[in-house]
């Protein structure tokens, strides 16, 4: 599947699978370049929130250093996408 | 093989013990008043004990193995073993079991020593002592377990603070043939630094940087000393230990979800704990927590749960249970019991 198809397993579909693993988050408003340390409502609890995401929608996990080495979304899924292969 | 079956051992009694003191995270003003709210119901965790100064997590087991033999009348000459298990022993040297044998006026004849586990450390625990008695040669044993987080973790660290509560528990084992129990244990010590305190051993001993307080980032002040707490790690090792654990145990007694009467999860915090017990497909009524009024309390979450949820049936009825305890180290332990009729005096408050 090329990258900017939707449907599962893209980063368009992470993308709604992280808007809605945190609470308060408008469907629609993140992209996969969004920056996710400068999401309002992202804070330790969001981390866990999508961490636990990851674990139920992806089968895999993103350790602490992985996320603190990511910025954006896209970031984020090319972990995920790393671990898949 | 990480699971094991240990034969003839019984259950015969379980009790636990809280300071009297109570914090409540409502008051934890170094988080604003809208998150410290969202933190709390996630969590779980409203109130938590402390433990007074100088009341030491063997304090809290001392009255808590004397309620339970109160009321088993075990006659104590008759206990041979009292594994205690702790990260917040009373001195670096010697080991507190034999403070407490003496305390507890046990035997000379008993074995006594500790155990350096946390939130595996029940579970673990009776792994340790039900081998020990289960050749019939020493014929009753007690586990004593507990933490006092509240001396290790720093009060303005609010990544820690508002998780972990005081408290001791106690299991009264005994020599009983033709009883079964089964248990999956594991270790991920490639995680030691998840959960850690950094100086105070020999690989860094105390100096006087040790004590100095540093801020690590907003909200978090603590010092070497104190307890550091890698969420994200034990998030993810939990997510991809326990279930496992808990489905090995499963398999190794040879029974399904339907078969146990309760899963007593080591109490983590509550959004760990939902999300563990959903990955695992357990109905919710079958998944006691405490969380509320006693946060994490190491390794007496298991029993302080069973005691203060399940008392009334665990001592009237008998009851399959799945205990599952997991954390630092990386260690977990899961165990497959059938009780019948446990002698289990109230939550003991002192």
């Amino acid at each position: 599947m090329s990258v900017g198809e939707v449907g599962p397993g893209t980063a368009e579909e992470f993308v709604r699978n992280f808007e809605s693993a945190i609470e308060g988050i408008e469907p629609g408003s993140l992209s996969p370049n969004t920056e996710f340390a400068t999401i309002e409502q992202w804070d330790s609890l969001a981390a866990l929130s999508v961490l636990a995401m990851v674990d139920a929608e992806y089968d895999t996990e993103i350790s602490g250093n992985e996320l603190r080495k990511s910025r954006t979304l896209q970031d984020l899924f090319g972990v995920i996408q790393s671990k898949k292969q | 093989m990480a699971t094991s079956s240990i034969l003839n051992v019984r259950l015969a009694g379980i009790s636990a013990c809280v300071p009297a003191g109570v914090s409540s995270n409502e008051d934890f003003d170094l988080i604003p008043a809208e998150e410290r709210r969202k933190l709390i119901e996630t969590t779980g965790i409203a109130r938590r004990r402390v433990a007074a100064a100088g009341q030491c997590t063997s304090d809290l087991c001392y009255s808590a193995a004397e309620a339970v033999l109160d009321e088993l009348r075990w006659p104590r000459e008759e206990i041979d073993a009292l594994v205690f298990v702790t990260q917040t022993s009373d001195y670096t040297v010697p080991a507190t079991a034999p403070i407490l044998q003496d305390r507890l006026r046990l035997p000379k004849t008993c074995l006594a020593f500790d155990i350096n586990l946390g939130c595996s450390g029940f579970t673990y625990g009776l792994q340790v002592v039900a081998s020990l008695l289960a050749a019939g040669n020493l014929r009753k044993g007690l586990l004593l377990v507990g933490d006092t987080p509240s001396k290790t973790v720093s009060p303005l660290d609010r990544s820690a603070a508002t998780l972990f509560g005081d408290a001791g528990a106690v299991a009264a084992l005994e020599f009983a043939p033709g009883r079964v129990m089964h248990v999956d244990s594991g270790t991920d010590g490639s995680g030691y630094a998840a959960i850690i305190i950094p100086d105070g051993g020999q690989r860094n001993p105390v100096g006087p940087q040790s004590l100095e307080p540093a801020i690590i980032d907003e909200g978090i002040t603590r010092n070497r000393c104190q307890l550091i707490l890698d969420g994200v790690e034990i998030f993810n090792f939990s997510l991809r230990e326990v279930p496992k654990t808990v489905r090995n145990v499963l398999a190794a007694a040879g029974k399904d979800v339907v078969d146990v009467d309760a899963f007593v999860f080591h109490q983590a915090n509550q959004f760990m704990n939902d999300l563990i017990r959903k990955k695992l497909k357990l109905p919710a009524e079958k998944v006691p927590s405490t969380l509320r009024d006693y946060g994490n309390t190491s390794s007496a979450s298991i029993p302080l749960t069973i005691v203060a949820e399940l008392r009334e049936r665990i001592s009237t009825q008998p009851m399959t249970l799945v205990l599952s305890g997991f954390g630092v180290g990386l260690s977990w332990s899961s165990v497959y019991v059938e009780t019948d009729g446990v002698v289990c005096p109230a939550v003991v408050e002192v």
